[in-house]
């Protein structure tokens, strides 16, 4: 049942075989995973996967009911918040309002037995890191929320800890301040190489900071593998339908390859199903390729009807209508030039190429 | 719903009823109740003339209100000390700290004032108060100094008698301030803590620097209620042979028979020191919520 429960030489985090039950709700199922030190890693989740209760058990604010934790080497999984070796920085901020912006950051170091010089200096040099030196003697109430964050987030990297944490730290700002903290968190987290875990439902947020992502769902990892990996090979449906967006439709397999679904055929690397197997077929809307009415005739070139049209920036959303599929079932995502060359209206007819390879099958059973 | 007051008929009638009980108490009074007031003399209970040089000096009653101030403040002060201990008792992590302060606090909440007050200074008197020997103060300070402790404390020969009053009355006060103790602190965000613990603090030191900061700002209002209370119940140390206004009141109706001018001019007082505490209260609060902001 466990995977393992030595030591791995190499990580700097190590869960092995980690659950948590509050009484009969399950939130978190025997989750197992290695870090390596240095790292950059995304929980990544709907609300109520259990990301936000991983993290906790990691930092100690909430105890596993089974399962051990070890940090660099040393078994950690019972010893109490104050003892480990981490910061964190809390989804509601959680600063002191009592205190002023440099004692905020400086809690964390009065009893690290340093002088008082040296404690000034670290806060100033914390507060420029975050950009935050005007603030210095300001009080948290006085501060945005943007500013506010990077206090906590100089807080929290004050005690130069092996391990960051970061709860959900950008959802309560607006989207252009979220912006520019992603890539100033992403900048001050390479720049002092701290290994970090930062719990998200954004997925955007995940892609572009993450070295890694964990896909949770129900309480399990899903799958973890980087950006890339999990955008473009989705392990399970849920990660499929959870990351981008996805086309998803049921479909048998063939007779000699490729799935069959009413009058459509279209053809794919089948893997080892056999025949007649029935299979989730997903497709993302941007790997479907609309192509001239007299264009050229290669593999899976369907006609359908348009739905409707969403205009989404840069690119058009067409809910295209297939006998096989039902109505605005398919999507598919166009380039506005394109859209416009061919002439795209509600109720007209496309011809549309899903490429075999950009096709994806999972095992039946909607997904979760 | 809007915040202007409405006058309807509802009120005109309501009111109405008011004023004819009102002036139906007043003919009564007038009419039917055959007393004869006589105010100036109990009034003459204020001041008096001193026998020796003939000048104005305090009578049984401002005597009283001072002596009510004393032990109301002496109060305060130790009934605030024992409620901050009891209530952070009440949330500690240690049961037997748990277990006292909770047994203490249900002890004066499920008993009445009275015999908890005379239990209280009959034990603290005789068993802690004795031994320390304040009997001898008076003769063992010099004058200068013993002056400075009568302005605090009243007569030194009644010391033993005061200090364990006040301390009765703190230990009864103090149940009800370590409930709002125990609140305010519990009313602080788990977040905070959560913050404390995660920075590597120990609870103590959370407690003093983050924690009791906040509750402090939040409990000042019903912490002056509270304050105000006291004040009204340091008459229950009249049975104590304390000599507040209380313990005044008594002697001036029994000795002039004067019952209701007394009791009224007694309760004046009480109303007079209680309505402008609140007032100073609620205009401290206001600047400092102006402050705040």
């Amino acid at each position: 049942m466990r995977a393992s429960t030595d030591a791995d030489a190499n990580a700097f985090l190590q869960l092995d075989g980690v659950s948590k039950a509050f009484g009969d709700f399950h939130a978190l199922v025997d989750v197992n995973f290695t870090i390596a030190e240095g790292e950059f890693i995304c929980f990544l989740g709907p609300s109520g996967c259990g990301k936000t209760t991983l993290l906790r058990c990691i930092a100690g604010l909430e105890t596993q009911s089974e399962g051990r934790i070890r940090m660099g080497g040393a078994d950690i999984s019972w010893l109490p918040t104050s003892e480990r070796d981490f910061g964190i920085v809390f989804q509601s901020y959680a600063l002191f309002p009592n205190l002023t912006v440099s004692d905020n950051v400086a809690y964390g170091l009065v009893n690290k037995r340093m002088a008082k010089p040296a404690i000034k200096a670290r806060v100033a040099e914390l507060l420029s890191l975050v950009d935050l030196s005007e603030h210095i003697s300001k009080y948290p109430g006085q501060l945005s929320g943007g500013e506010q964050q990077r206090v906590a987030l100089a807080r929290a990297l004050a005690t130069s800890p092996g391990l960051l944490l970061l709860d959900e730290p950008l959802s309560a700002l607006d989207a252009k301040v979220r912006a520019h903290l992603r890539r100033e968190i992403r900048a001050i987290q390479d720049r002092l190489g701290v290994t970090t875990i930062m719990v998200t439902h954004d997925q955007e947020e995940a892609q572009t900071m993450a070295d890694r992502i964990f896909v949770m769902n129900e309480g399990r990892i899903e799958q973890l593998g980087t950006p890339d990996e999990i955008y473009n090979a989705p392990a399970t449906p849920f990660v499929a339908d959870f990351i981008g967006v996805m086309n998803f439709f049921t479909a048998t397999v063939a007779e000699g390859g490729g799935v069959v679904r009413g009058d459509l055929t279209l053809a794919c690397e089948t893997g080892g199903h056999g025949e007649g197997t029935e299979l989730n077929c997903a497709v993302r809307p941007e790997d479907i390729r609309l192509i001239d009415r007299d264009g050229d005739d290669g593999a899976n070139i369907i006609e359908a009807t348009v739905d409707s049209i969403e205009f989404l920036g840069s690119f058009v959303r067409l809910y295209l209508a297939l006998p096989a599929l039902g109505a605005g079932e398919l999507r598919a995502d166009v380039r506005k030039e394109q859209a416009q060359h061919l002439d795209i209206a509600v109720g007209g007819t496309v011809r549309l190429r899903i490429p075999p390879a950009t096709i994806r099958l999972y095992e039946a059973g909607p997904p979760r | 719903m809007t915040a202007r007051m409405r006058f309807g008929w509802l009120d005109v009638v309501v009111i109405g009823c008011v004023v004819a009980l009102l002036a139906y108490v007043a003919y009564r009074v007038h009419g039917h109740l055959v007393y004869h007031w006589n105010w100036a003399e109990p009034l003459q209970f204020f001041f008096r003339r001193d026998e020796a040089d003939g000048g104005w000096v305090p009578n049984l009653l401002i005597e009283g209100v001072i002596i009510t101030l004393r032990v109301s403040l002496w109060g305060a002060v130790l009934g605030m000390a024992i409620g901050l201990l009891a209530g952070l008792g009440r949330i500690s992590q240690v049961a037997l700290f748990r277990m006292i302060s909770r047994g203490y606090v249900e002890l004066v909440r499920n008993v009445a004032p009275v015999p908890f007050l005379f239990i209280m200074f009959f034990f603290v008197g005789n068993q802690i108060l004795k031994p320390l020997g304040l009997e001898g103060v008076q003769d063992a300070v010099s004058p200068a100094t013993g002056g400075v402790l009568e302005l605090m404390f009243g007569e030194l020969n009644l010391l033993r008698n005061f200090a364990a009053a006040t301390l009765a009355l703190a230990l009864y006060e103090g149940a009800y301030i370590a409930e709002i103790v125990r609140a305010g602190v519990l009313s602080i965000e788990r977040g905070q803590w959560e913050a404390g613990d995660s920075l590597g603090l120990s609870r103590l030191h959370q407690l003093r620097h983050v924690i009791l900061p906040q509750a402090v700002q939040r409990i000042t209002p019903p912490l002056a209620n509270q304050s105000i209370q006291l004040i009204k119940d340091s008459s229950l140390v009249s049975l104590l042979s304390i000599q507040e206004m209380t313990f005044m009141g008594q002697e001036i109706a029994h000795s002039t028979s004067r019952f209701f001018e007394t009791w009224i001019i007694v309760a004046a007082m009480y109303f007079v020191v209680c309505f402008g505490l609140s007032r100073i209260y609620a205009r401290l609060e206001r600047r400092i919520n102006k402050s705040r902001r």
